[in-house]
Protein backbone atom coordinates (compact mmCIF):
# COMPACT_ATOMS: atom_id res chain seq x y z
CA UNK A 1 0.00 0.00 0.00
CA UNK A 2 1.10 3.45 -0.67
CA UNK A 3 1.59 5.69 2.24
CA UNK A 4 0.08 8.43 3.04
CA UNK A 5 2.06 11.01 1.29
CA UNK A 6 0.67 9.38 -1.67
CA UNK A 7 -2.25 11.76 -1.03
CA UNK A 8 -1.03 14.51 -3.45
CA UNK A 9 -3.31 13.04 -5.94
CA UNK A 10 -5.81 14.88 -4.10
CA UNK A 11 -5.84 17.56 -5.72
CA UNK A 12 -8.31 20.91 -5.62
CA UNK A 13 -10.90 20.85 -8.29
CA UNK A 14 -12.84 23.35 -9.35
CA UNK A 15 -16.59 22.32 -9.40
CA UNK A 16 -19.11 22.37 -12.20
CA UNK A 17 -16.84 20.58 -14.53
CA UNK A 18 -17.12 17.48 -13.66
CA UNK A 19 -20.77 17.63 -12.46
CA UNK A 20 -21.88 17.72 -15.83
CA UNK A 21 -20.48 14.79 -17.32
CA UNK A 22 -22.34 13.30 -13.88
CA UNK A 23 -25.40 14.57 -14.33
CA UNK A 24 -25.52 14.14 -17.96
CA UNK A 25 -24.56 10.26 -17.82
CA UNK A 26 -27.02 9.74 -15.02
CA UNK A 27 -30.09 11.27 -15.74
CA UNK A 28 -29.54 10.18 -19.20
CA UNK A 29 -29.59 6.66 -18.26
CA UNK A 30 -32.37 7.15 -15.68
CA UNK A 31 -34.86 8.66 -18.52
CA UNK A 32 -35.18 11.92 -15.95
CA UNK A 33 -36.17 15.11 -17.71
CA UNK A 34 -32.85 17.48 -18.22
CA UNK A 35 -32.15 20.96 -19.40
CA UNK A 36 -29.51 22.17 -21.01
CA UNK A 37 -27.65 25.46 -19.94
CA UNK A 38 -26.71 28.38 -21.38
CA UNK A 39 -23.73 29.21 -23.57
CA UNK A 40 -22.90 31.77 -20.06
CA UNK A 41 -22.85 29.50 -17.34
CA UNK A 42 -20.47 27.08 -19.74
CA UNK A 43 -17.73 30.12 -19.52
CA UNK A 44 -17.05 28.65 -15.63
CA UNK A 45 -16.99 24.82 -16.84
CA UNK A 46 -14.50 25.88 -19.62
CA UNK A 47 -12.04 27.90 -18.19
CA UNK A 48 -12.08 25.63 -15.07
CA UNK A 49 -11.42 22.60 -17.49
CA UNK A 50 -8.14 24.75 -18.86
CA UNK A 51 -7.05 25.21 -15.48
CA UNK A 52 -7.46 21.43 -14.70
CA UNK A 53 -5.80 20.40 -17.73
CA UNK A 54 -2.69 22.85 -17.02
CA UNK A 55 -1.90 21.64 -13.74
CA UNK A 56 -2.57 18.03 -14.55
CA UNK A 57 -6.60 17.64 -13.99
CA UNK A 58 -8.53 16.10 -16.02
CA UNK A 59 -10.17 17.79 -18.81
CA UNK A 60 -13.63 17.76 -20.06
CA UNK A 61 -14.37 18.15 -23.91
CA UNK A 62 -17.66 17.40 -23.60
CA UNK A 63 -17.92 20.48 -21.45
CA UNK A 64 -16.25 22.78 -23.75
CA UNK A 65 -18.34 21.68 -26.88
CA UNK A 66 -21.57 22.01 -25.20
CA UNK A 67 -23.14 25.57 -26.56
CA UNK A 68 -26.66 25.06 -26.67
CA UNK A 69 -28.47 27.55 -25.41
CA UNK A 70 -31.74 28.17 -23.15
CA UNK A 71 -33.78 30.51 -21.10
CA UNK A 72 -34.04 27.68 -18.32
CA UNK A 73 -32.43 28.72 -15.14
CA UNK A 74 -30.17 26.17 -13.58
CA UNK A 75 -29.01 25.80 -9.88
CA UNK A 76 -25.71 24.99 -10.55
CA UNK A 77 -25.19 28.24 -8.30
CA UNK A 78 -28.45 28.91 -7.00
CA UNK A 79 -27.82 30.43 -3.48
CA UNK A 80 -30.59 30.25 -1.14
CA UNK A 81 -33.55 32.94 -2.04
CA UNK A 82 -33.05 36.19 -0.41
CA UNK A 83 -36.29 35.02 1.21
CA UNK A 84 -35.04 32.37 2.92
CA UNK A 85 -33.60 32.95 6.56
CA UNK A 86 -30.59 31.12 5.86
CA UNK A 87 -29.68 34.52 3.82
CA UNK A 88 -29.08 36.19 7.24
CA UNK A 89 -26.54 33.59 8.34
CA UNK A 90 -22.73 34.67 7.63
CA UNK A 91 -20.55 31.30 7.50
CA UNK A 92 -17.69 32.00 9.30
CA UNK A 93 -14.89 29.18 10.23
CA UNK A 94 -15.83 26.82 12.96
CA UNK A 95 -13.63 26.59 15.87
CA UNK A 96 -14.83 23.54 17.21
CA UNK A 97 -14.24 21.27 14.13
CA UNK A 98 -12.05 18.50 15.89
CA UNK A 99 -8.24 18.39 14.70
CA UNK A 100 -8.69 15.00 13.13
CA UNK A 101 -11.35 15.97 10.70
CA UNK A 102 -8.81 19.47 10.01
CA UNK A 103 -6.29 16.54 8.08
CA UNK A 104 -6.20 16.66 4.29
CA UNK A 105 -6.04 13.00 4.74
CA UNK A 106 -9.14 9.77 3.73
CA UNK A 107 -9.68 9.79 7.41
CA UNK A 108 -9.90 13.28 8.15
CA UNK A 109 -12.47 13.69 4.92
CA UNK A 110 -14.05 11.05 7.19
CA UNK A 111 -14.32 12.44 10.24
CA UNK A 112 -14.85 16.05 8.48
CA UNK A 113 -18.00 14.00 7.53
CA UNK A 114 -18.84 12.71 10.86
CA UNK A 115 -18.59 16.31 12.20
CA UNK A 116 -20.90 17.67 9.92
CA UNK A 117 -23.55 15.19 10.17
CA UNK A 118 -23.66 15.66 14.30
CA UNK A 119 -23.74 19.15 13.76
CA UNK A 120 -26.36 18.54 10.92
CA UNK A 121 -28.21 16.90 13.95
CA UNK A 122 -27.76 19.35 16.51
CA UNK A 123 -29.25 21.96 13.69
CA UNK A 124 -32.11 20.80 14.48
CA UNK A 125 -32.45 19.42 17.21
CA UNK A 126 -31.28 23.08 18.77
CA UNK A 127 -33.10 24.97 15.47
CA UNK A 128 -29.99 26.80 14.87
CA UNK A 129 -29.36 27.69 11.32
CA UNK A 130 -25.96 28.78 12.45
CA UNK A 131 -23.79 25.26 12.55
CA UNK A 132 -23.52 24.24 8.87
CA UNK A 133 -22.97 27.39 6.81
CA UNK A 134 -19.30 27.26 8.23
CA UNK A 135 -19.11 23.95 6.64
CA UNK A 136 -20.20 24.09 3.54
CA UNK A 137 -20.10 25.96 0.11
CA UNK A 138 -22.45 28.45 -0.56
CA UNK A 139 -23.68 26.24 -3.59
CA UNK A 140 -24.41 23.12 -1.63
CA UNK A 141 -28.13 23.06 -2.35
CA UNK A 142 -29.04 20.45 0.05
CA UNK A 143 -26.79 21.93 3.19
CA UNK A 144 -28.99 25.12 2.21
CA UNK A 145 -32.20 23.63 2.31
CA UNK A 146 -31.48 21.62 5.85
CA UNK A 147 -30.44 24.72 7.00
CA UNK A 148 -33.34 26.31 5.54
CA UNK A 149 -35.36 24.26 7.39
CA UNK A 150 -33.52 24.87 10.83
CA UNK A 151 -33.89 28.66 10.24
CA UNK A 152 -37.85 28.38 9.69
CA UNK A 153 -38.34 25.71 12.61
CA UNK A 154 -36.37 28.51 14.84
CA UNK A 155 -38.68 31.51 13.33
CA UNK A 156 -41.91 29.47 14.22
CA UNK A 157 -40.42 28.19 17.73
CA UNK A 158 -40.20 24.45 16.79
CA UNK A 159 -37.45 22.06 17.00
CA UNK A 160 -36.72 18.23 15.89
CA UNK A 161 -37.32 16.23 18.48
CA UNK A 162 -34.75 12.71 18.48
CA UNK A 163 -31.77 12.17 16.22
CA UNK A 164 -32.12 13.25 12.86
CA UNK A 165 -30.05 11.07 11.07
CA UNK A 166 -27.69 8.09 12.75
CA UNK A 167 -24.63 7.42 11.42
CA UNK A 168 -23.64 3.78 11.40
CA UNK A 169 -20.47 4.13 9.11
CA UNK A 170 -18.52 6.53 7.10
CA UNK A 171 -15.98 5.59 4.35
CA UNK A 172 -14.11 7.81 1.91
CA UNK A 173 -14.59 6.83 -2.00
CA UNK A 174 -11.71 8.94 -3.00
CA UNK A 175 -11.62 11.78 -5.69
CA UNK A 176 -15.05 11.59 -7.18
CA UNK A 177 -16.99 14.14 -10.07
CA UNK A 178 -17.71 16.97 -7.57
CA UNK A 179 -14.78 16.82 -4.94
CA UNK A 180 -13.53 14.02 -2.47
CA UNK A 181 -16.46 11.79 -1.93
CA UNK A 182 -17.55 10.30 1.14
CA UNK A 183 -20.17 7.72 1.81
CA UNK A 184 -22.05 7.92 4.71
CA UNK A 185 -24.19 4.73 5.98
CA UNK A 186 -27.07 5.48 8.54
CA UNK A 187 -30.67 5.82 9.09
CA UNK A 188 -33.32 8.41 9.78
CA UNK A 189 -35.20 6.56 13.10
CA UNK A 190 -39.11 7.87 13.70
CA UNK A 191 -38.68 11.54 15.26
CA UNK A 192 -40.96 14.69 15.31
CA UNK A 193 -41.25 18.15 15.08
CA UNK A 194 -42.72 19.95 17.91
CA UNK A 195 -43.03 23.09 19.46
CA UNK A 196 -42.34 24.76 22.41
CA UNK A 197 -45.69 22.66 24.24
CA UNK A 198 -44.24 19.52 23.07
CA UNK A 199 -47.33 19.44 20.05
CA UNK A 200 -46.10 17.44 17.22
CA UNK A 201 -45.97 19.05 14.24
CA UNK A 202 -44.96 17.07 11.71
CA UNK A 203 -43.24 13.37 12.26
CA UNK A 204 -40.91 11.30 10.18
CA UNK A 205 -40.89 6.95 9.96
CA UNK A 206 -37.72 5.23 10.02
CA UNK A 207 -35.64 5.25 6.73
CA UNK A 208 -32.05 3.86 5.70
CA UNK A 209 -29.79 4.99 3.38
CA UNK A 210 -26.98 6.16 2.18
CA UNK A 211 -25.32 10.15 1.49
CA UNK A 212 -22.75 10.77 -0.76
CA UNK A 213 -20.72 13.59 0.36
CA UNK A 214 -18.38 15.66 -1.76
CA UNK A 215 -15.77 17.58 0.00
CA UNK A 216 -13.25 20.04 -1.52
CA UNK A 217 -10.43 21.05 0.30
CA UNK A 218 -9.54 24.77 0.78
CA UNK A 219 -6.09 24.39 1.44
CA UNK A 220 -6.51 25.20 5.25
CA UNK A 221 -9.29 22.45 5.52
CA UNK A 222 -12.58 20.75 4.41
CA UNK A 223 -15.98 22.37 3.23
CA UNK A 224 -18.95 20.61 1.62
CA UNK A 225 -19.20 21.11 -2.15
CA UNK A 226 -22.56 18.60 -2.40
CA UNK A 227 -24.84 16.20 -0.21
CA UNK A 228 -26.29 13.79 -2.27
CA UNK A 229 -28.85 10.73 -1.36
CA UNK A 230 -27.40 7.70 -3.51
CA UNK A 231 -29.86 5.93 -5.22
CA UNK B 1 -3.48 -7.42 -8.75
CA UNK B 2 -4.48 -8.48 -12.22
CA UNK B 3 -4.27 -5.61 -13.94
CA UNK B 4 -4.26 -2.11 -13.85
CA UNK B 5 -4.82 -0.42 -17.00
CA UNK B 6 -7.90 -2.16 -19.21
CA UNK B 7 -6.88 -1.34 -22.71
CA UNK B 8 -6.28 -3.18 -26.25
CA UNK B 9 -8.76 -3.29 -29.14
CA UNK B 10 -11.42 -4.38 -26.46
CA UNK B 11 -11.81 -0.99 -24.86
CA UNK B 12 -11.34 1.36 -27.80
CA UNK B 13 -14.96 2.56 -28.33
CA UNK B 14 -16.13 4.64 -30.64
CA UNK B 15 -18.69 7.55 -29.01
CA UNK B 16 -19.69 11.11 -29.99
CA UNK B 17 -19.23 14.43 -27.79
CA UNK B 18 -21.67 14.50 -24.78
CA UNK B 19 -23.80 17.11 -25.14
CA UNK B 20 -23.09 19.08 -21.48
CA UNK B 21 -26.54 18.99 -19.79
CA UNK B 22 -27.24 20.39 -16.01
CA UNK B 23 -29.89 18.72 -13.97
CA UNK B 24 -32.42 21.34 -13.17
CA UNK B 25 -34.99 21.04 -10.30
CA UNK B 26 -38.47 20.07 -12.50
CA UNK B 27 -41.28 22.33 -10.91
CA UNK B 28 -43.24 19.74 -8.48
CA UNK B 29 -40.05 18.27 -7.71
CA UNK B 30 -39.28 16.79 -4.04
CA UNK B 31 -36.49 18.90 -2.36
CA UNK B 32 -34.32 17.73 -0.47
CA UNK B 33 -33.96 19.37 3.09
CA UNK B 34 -37.06 18.02 4.61
CA UNK B 35 -38.37 16.10 7.47
CA UNK B 36 -37.27 12.73 5.95
CA UNK B 37 -33.98 13.33 5.04
CA UNK B 38 -33.79 10.53 2.02
CA UNK B 39 -36.98 11.86 0.28
CA UNK B 40 -35.27 14.26 -2.08
CA UNK B 41 -36.54 13.70 -5.46
CA UNK B 42 -34.74 12.77 -8.47
CA UNK B 43 -35.01 15.48 -10.63
CA UNK B 44 -34.19 17.63 -7.63
CA UNK B 45 -30.14 17.78 -7.84
CA UNK B 46 -29.95 15.97 -4.60
CA UNK B 47 -29.50 12.65 -5.81
CA UNK B 48 -26.44 10.39 -6.64
CA UNK B 49 -27.20 7.94 -9.51
CA UNK B 50 -24.56 5.82 -10.81
CA UNK B 51 -24.31 4.90 -14.36
CA UNK B 52 -26.22 1.88 -15.68
CA UNK B 53 -26.00 -1.19 -17.18
CA UNK B 54 -27.48 0.47 -20.06
CA UNK B 55 -25.01 3.49 -20.38
CA UNK B 56 -22.28 0.94 -20.03
CA UNK B 57 -23.49 -1.12 -23.08
CA UNK B 58 -23.86 1.87 -25.16
CA UNK B 59 -19.91 2.46 -24.20
CA UNK B 60 -19.08 -0.71 -25.01
CA UNK B 61 -20.73 -0.71 -28.43
CA UNK B 62 -19.26 2.78 -29.40
CA UNK B 63 -22.83 4.78 -28.32
CA UNK B 64 -23.30 8.20 -27.64
CA UNK B 65 -23.52 7.25 -24.11
CA UNK B 66 -26.65 9.42 -23.52
CA UNK B 67 -28.63 9.29 -26.86
CA UNK B 68 -27.57 5.76 -27.84
CA UNK B 69 -26.75 7.01 -31.41
CA UNK B 70 -24.22 6.03 -33.28
CA UNK B 71 -20.68 7.64 -32.46
CA UNK B 72 -17.37 8.53 -34.73
CA UNK B 73 -15.30 9.65 -32.02
CA UNK B 74 -12.73 6.47 -30.59
CA UNK B 75 -12.01 6.98 -26.77
CA UNK B 76 -10.57 4.19 -24.59
CA UNK B 77 -11.54 3.66 -20.59
CA UNK B 78 -10.46 2.09 -17.55
CA UNK B 79 -12.06 2.09 -14.28
CA UNK B 80 -10.60 1.99 -10.89
CA UNK B 81 -12.63 0.66 -7.75
CA UNK B 82 -14.11 4.16 -5.87
CA UNK B 83 -11.22 4.31 -3.18
CA UNK B 84 -8.82 6.89 -2.42
CA UNK B 85 -5.79 5.78 -3.64
CA UNK B 86 -7.38 3.80 -6.73
CA UNK B 87 -6.24 5.98 -9.63
CA UNK B 88 -6.31 5.13 -13.41
CA UNK B 89 -2.81 2.75 -14.24
CA UNK B 90 -1.68 3.07 -10.24
CA UNK B 91 -0.71 0.34 -8.45
CA UNK B 92 -4.64 0.22 -6.51
CA UNK B 93 -6.60 0.63 -9.41
CA UNK B 94 -8.46 -2.77 -8.88
CA UNK B 95 -8.17 -2.87 -5.27
CA UNK B 96 -11.74 -2.62 -3.25
CA UNK B 97 -12.16 -0.68 -0.21
CA UNK B 98 -14.92 -0.56 2.66
CA UNK B 99 -16.43 2.33 0.73
CA UNK B 100 -16.60 0.94 -3.05
CA UNK B 101 -18.50 -2.15 -0.99
CA UNK B 102 -20.41 -0.42 1.30
CA UNK B 103 -21.31 2.10 -1.72
CA UNK B 104 -23.34 -0.98 -3.85
CA UNK B 105 -24.29 -3.01 -0.77
CA UNK B 106 -27.98 -4.41 -0.78
CA UNK B 107 -28.51 -3.40 -4.48
CA UNK B 108 -30.19 -6.64 -6.15
CA UNK B 109 -28.37 -8.18 -9.66
CA UNK B 110 -30.58 -5.48 -11.33
CA UNK B 111 -28.82 -2.61 -9.25
CA UNK B 112 -25.44 -3.78 -9.87
CA UNK B 113 -23.77 -5.33 -6.60
CA UNK B 114 -20.55 -3.51 -6.48
CA UNK B 115 -17.56 -2.70 -5.22
CA UNK B 116 -18.04 0.92 -7.03
CA UNK B 117 -15.89 1.93 -10.04
CA UNK B 118 -15.00 5.47 -11.10
CA UNK B 119 -15.31 5.25 -14.97
CA UNK B 120 -12.62 7.33 -17.15
CA UNK B 121 -12.53 7.65 -20.81
CA UNK B 122 -9.90 9.43 -22.89
CA UNK B 123 -10.37 10.22 -26.81
CA UNK B 124 -7.68 8.50 -29.11
CA UNK B 125 -6.94 9.99 -32.67
CA UNK B 126 -6.83 7.52 -35.68
CA UNK B 127 -3.37 5.83 -34.66
CA UNK B 128 -5.21 4.29 -31.63
CA UNK B 129 -2.68 7.20 -29.59
CA UNK B 130 -4.39 9.14 -26.72
CA UNK B 131 -5.48 12.65 -27.89
CA UNK B 132 -5.60 14.21 -25.12
CA UNK B 133 -3.28 13.54 -21.75
CA UNK B 134 -4.90 12.25 -18.74
CA UNK B 135 -7.88 10.72 -17.81
CA UNK B 136 -11.86 11.98 -17.65
CA UNK B 137 -14.02 11.13 -14.85
CA UNK B 138 -17.28 10.33 -16.42
CA UNK B 139 -19.18 8.54 -13.56
CA UNK B 140 -19.28 5.83 -11.22
CA UNK B 141 -21.54 2.34 -11.41
CA UNK B 142 -21.81 -0.21 -9.64
CA UNK B 143 -21.64 -2.57 -12.39
CA UNK B 144 -17.96 -3.68 -12.72
CA UNK B 145 -18.30 -6.70 -14.21
CA UNK B 146 -19.86 -4.17 -17.17
CA UNK B 147 -17.82 -1.88 -17.77
CA UNK B 148 -15.64 -1.56 -21.30
CA UNK B 149 -12.41 -3.12 -20.79
CA UNK B 150 -11.52 -6.67 -19.22
CA UNK B 151 -14.07 -7.83 -16.66
CA UNK B 152 -13.65 -6.53 -13.36
CA UNK B 153 -14.06 -8.87 -10.20
CA UNK B 154 -17.29 -8.02 -8.56
CA UNK B 155 -18.94 -8.11 -5.70
CA UNK B 156 -21.48 -10.90 -7.60
CA UNK B 157 -18.71 -13.72 -7.90
CA UNK B 158 -17.90 -12.68 -4.48
CA UNK B 159 -21.09 -13.06 -3.19
CA UNK B 160 -21.69 -16.21 -5.55
CA UNK B 161 -18.96 -17.60 -3.63
CA UNK B 162 -19.19 -16.89 -0.08
CA UNK B 163 -22.93 -18.52 -0.95
CA UNK B 164 -21.35 -21.39 -1.81
CA UNK B 165 -18.68 -21.69 1.03
CA UNK B 166 -19.10 -25.44 2.56
CA UNK B 167 -20.48 -24.13 5.93
CA UNK B 168 -19.84 -25.62 8.92
CA UNK B 169 -22.76 -27.61 10.44
CA UNK B 170 -22.43 -26.16 14.11
CA UNK B 171 -23.66 -29.28 16.72
CA UNK B 172 -24.97 -28.76 19.82
CA UNK B 173 -23.20 -30.28 22.89
CA UNK B 174 -26.13 -30.26 25.53
CA UNK B 175 -25.66 -31.37 29.27
CA UNK B 176 -26.81 -32.97 31.04
CA UNK B 177 -24.84 -35.34 29.32
CA UNK B 178 -25.80 -37.80 26.93
CA UNK B 179 -28.62 -35.92 25.37
CA UNK B 180 -31.32 -36.87 28.36
CA UNK B 181 -32.89 -34.34 30.67
CA UNK B 182 -35.74 -33.91 32.95
CA UNK B 183 -38.88 -32.21 33.11
CA UNK B 184 -38.00 -28.51 34.37
CA UNK B 185 -34.30 -29.27 35.05
CA UNK B 186 -32.25 -26.40 33.32
CA UNK B 187 -30.55 -28.12 30.36
CA UNK B 188 -27.74 -26.72 28.99
CA UNK B 189 -26.44 -25.96 25.74
CA UNK B 190 -23.42 -24.97 23.97
CA UNK B 191 -21.87 -24.72 20.10
CA UNK B 192 -19.90 -27.02 19.27
CA UNK B 193 -18.30 -27.53 15.54
CA UNK B 194 -17.45 -30.78 13.26
CA UNK B 195 -14.24 -30.81 11.33
CA UNK B 196 -16.07 -30.53 7.79
CA UNK B 197 -16.59 -27.12 6.35
CA UNK B 198 -15.68 -23.54 7.21
CA UNK B 199 -16.37 -22.25 10.64
CA UNK B 200 -15.90 -19.05 11.52
CA UNK B 201 -12.98 -17.83 11.27
CA UNK B 202 -11.33 -20.39 8.96
CA UNK B 203 -10.15 -18.98 5.82
CA UNK B 204 -11.70 -20.53 2.43
CA UNK B 205 -9.51 -19.60 -0.84
CA UNK B 206 -10.57 -19.72 -4.25
CA UNK B 207 -9.82 -18.34 -7.51
CA UNK B 208 -11.94 -16.21 -9.12
CA UNK B 209 -10.95 -13.84 -12.67
CA UNK B 210 -7.27 -14.93 -11.92
CA UNK B 211 -7.34 -13.09 -8.23
CA UNK B 212 -7.08 -15.18 -5.12
CA UNK B 213 -9.90 -14.50 -3.08
CA UNK B 214 -10.31 -15.36 0.49
CA UNK B 215 -13.10 -15.51 2.46
CA UNK B 216 -13.54 -15.74 6.10
CA UNK B 217 -16.93 -16.70 7.34
CA UNK B 218 -18.57 -14.42 10.84
CA UNK B 219 -20.67 -15.54 13.26
CA UNK B 220 -24.12 -12.80 12.86
CA UNK B 221 -25.73 -14.48 15.32
CA UNK B 222 -27.29 -18.03 16.94
CA UNK B 223 -30.57 -19.20 17.09
CA UNK B 224 -31.10 -22.17 19.30
CA UNK B 225 -34.29 -24.31 18.75
CA UNK B 226 -35.25 -26.76 21.33
CA UNK B 227 -37.67 -28.38 19.88
CA UNK B 228 -40.51 -28.08 21.66
CA UNK B 229 -41.79 -25.31 19.68
CA UNK B 230 -39.70 -22.53 21.53
CA UNK B 231 -36.19 -21.38 20.80
CA UNK B 232 -33.90 -18.89 21.74
CA UNK B 233 -31.96 -15.94 19.67
CA UNK B 234 -30.44 -14.89 17.65
CA UNK B 235 -28.05 -14.31 19.70
CA UNK B 236 -24.40 -13.84 19.52
CA UNK B 237 -23.71 -16.18 22.48
CA UNK B 238 -22.40 -19.73 21.48
CA UNK B 239 -24.06 -21.14 24.85
CA UNK B 240 -21.83 -22.81 27.41
CA UNK B 241 -21.82 -25.99 30.35
CA UNK B 242 -23.08 -25.52 33.85
CA UNK B 243 -22.58 -23.86 35.92
CA UNK B 244 -21.77 -20.91 33.56
CA UNK B 245 -23.57 -20.94 30.27
CA UNK B 246 -25.85 -18.89 29.20
CA UNK B 247 -28.25 -20.83 26.50
CA UNK B 248 -30.38 -22.88 29.11
CA UNK B 249 -33.70 -24.45 28.47
CA UNK B 250 -36.19 -26.20 30.60
CA UNK B 251 -38.93 -28.65 29.27
CA UNK B 252 -42.48 -28.42 30.63
CA UNK B 253 -42.89 -31.91 29.46
CA UNK B 254 -41.55 -35.10 28.76
CA UNK B 255 -41.02 -36.49 25.39
CA UNK B 256 -38.19 -36.83 22.69
CA UNK B 257 -37.75 -33.47 20.83
CA UNK B 258 -35.45 -32.81 17.71
CA UNK B 259 -32.76 -29.93 18.49
CA UNK B 260 -30.75 -27.97 16.75
CA UNK B 261 -28.43 -24.63 16.45
CA UNK B 262 -29.02 -22.86 13.08
CA UNK B 263 -26.06 -19.80 12.44
CA UNK B 264 -26.66 -16.56 10.49
CA UNK B 265 -23.15 -16.64 8.49
CA UNK B 266 -21.44 -13.17 8.00
CA UNK B 267 -18.20 -13.11 6.77
CA UNK B 268 -15.57 -11.00 5.27
CA UNK B 269 -13.55 -11.29 2.06
CA UNK B 270 -9.90 -10.18 0.77
CA UNK B 271 -8.61 -9.96 -2.76
CA UNK B 272 -4.98 -10.46 -3.46
CA UNK B 273 -4.00 -10.26 -0.04
CA UNK B 274 -5.57 -6.95 0.74
CA UNK B 275 -7.33 -5.77 3.36
CA UNK B 276 -10.42 -7.93 5.03
CA UNK B 277 -13.57 -6.16 3.81
CA UNK B 278 -16.92 -6.77 5.16
CA UNK B 279 -19.28 -8.92 2.68
CA UNK B 280 -22.93 -7.44 2.35
CA UNK B 281 -24.89 -10.41 2.75
CA UNK B 282 -25.37 -13.21 5.07
CA UNK B 283 -26.09 -16.67 5.16
CA UNK B 284 -28.37 -18.73 7.18
CA UNK B 285 -27.33 -22.62 8.08
CA UNK B 286 -29.34 -25.13 9.75
CA UNK B 287 -26.95 -26.96 12.62
CA UNK B 288 -27.07 -30.89 13.02
CA UNK B 289 -30.33 -32.51 14.63
CA UNK B 290 -29.79 -33.64 18.07
CA UNK B 291 -32.64 -36.06 19.56
CA UNK B 292 -33.33 -35.13 23.37
CA UNK B 293 -35.15 -37.18 25.72
CA UNK B 294 -36.92 -35.43 28.33
CA UNK B 295 -37.80 -37.57 31.49
CA UNK B 296 -39.91 -36.95 34.05
CA UNK B 297 -38.34 -37.82 37.47
CA UNK B 298 -40.60 -39.81 40.30
CA UNK B 299 -39.85 -39.18 43.88
CA UNK B 300 -39.88 -42.34 45.67
CA UNK B 301 -39.04 -42.71 49.55
CA UNK B 302 -36.76 -45.56 49.71
CA UNK B 303 -36.63 -47.77 53.42
CA UNK B 304 -33.52 -50.01 53.72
Amino acid sequence: MPALGSYHRWRHREVGNDEVGNDAVGNAAAGNAVKKTSAALLAVPLAASMLLAGCGGDSNPDASRSSTASSSPTTTAAPITSTSPTATVTPTIDPNIPAAARAHTPAGAEAFVRYFFAQLNRSWSTADPSLLPPLSEPGCKTCGAFTASAAKYRSQEQHYKGEFFSVTSIAALGEGLKGQEVLVVGQQEPGAIVDQSGTVIESSVRQAGKFVVSLHWTGKGWNTVELQVQK
Amino acid sequence: MKHNLRRGFGSIIMATVAGTLISIPASGATPCGGIQALNCSADSGGIATGMTSEVLDRAKKGLNLQTGEPDRRVFEYTSVTACPLSTPGGANADAPCVGAVQACAGNTPQQGQGPQVRLYRRELDASGIPAVTGWQRIGTTCFPDLVPGTPVLGMAQILAAFHNTAWAKPTAHIQPEGNVTLVTLATYFEVTWPTAGFQPGEIDTTTLLGNRVRIRPTVEGYTYVFGDGTSSGPTLSAGGVYPDGDITHAYPKAGTYTTHIDITYGGEFSVGGGAWLPIPDTATVTGQLQPLTVKTAHARLVTK
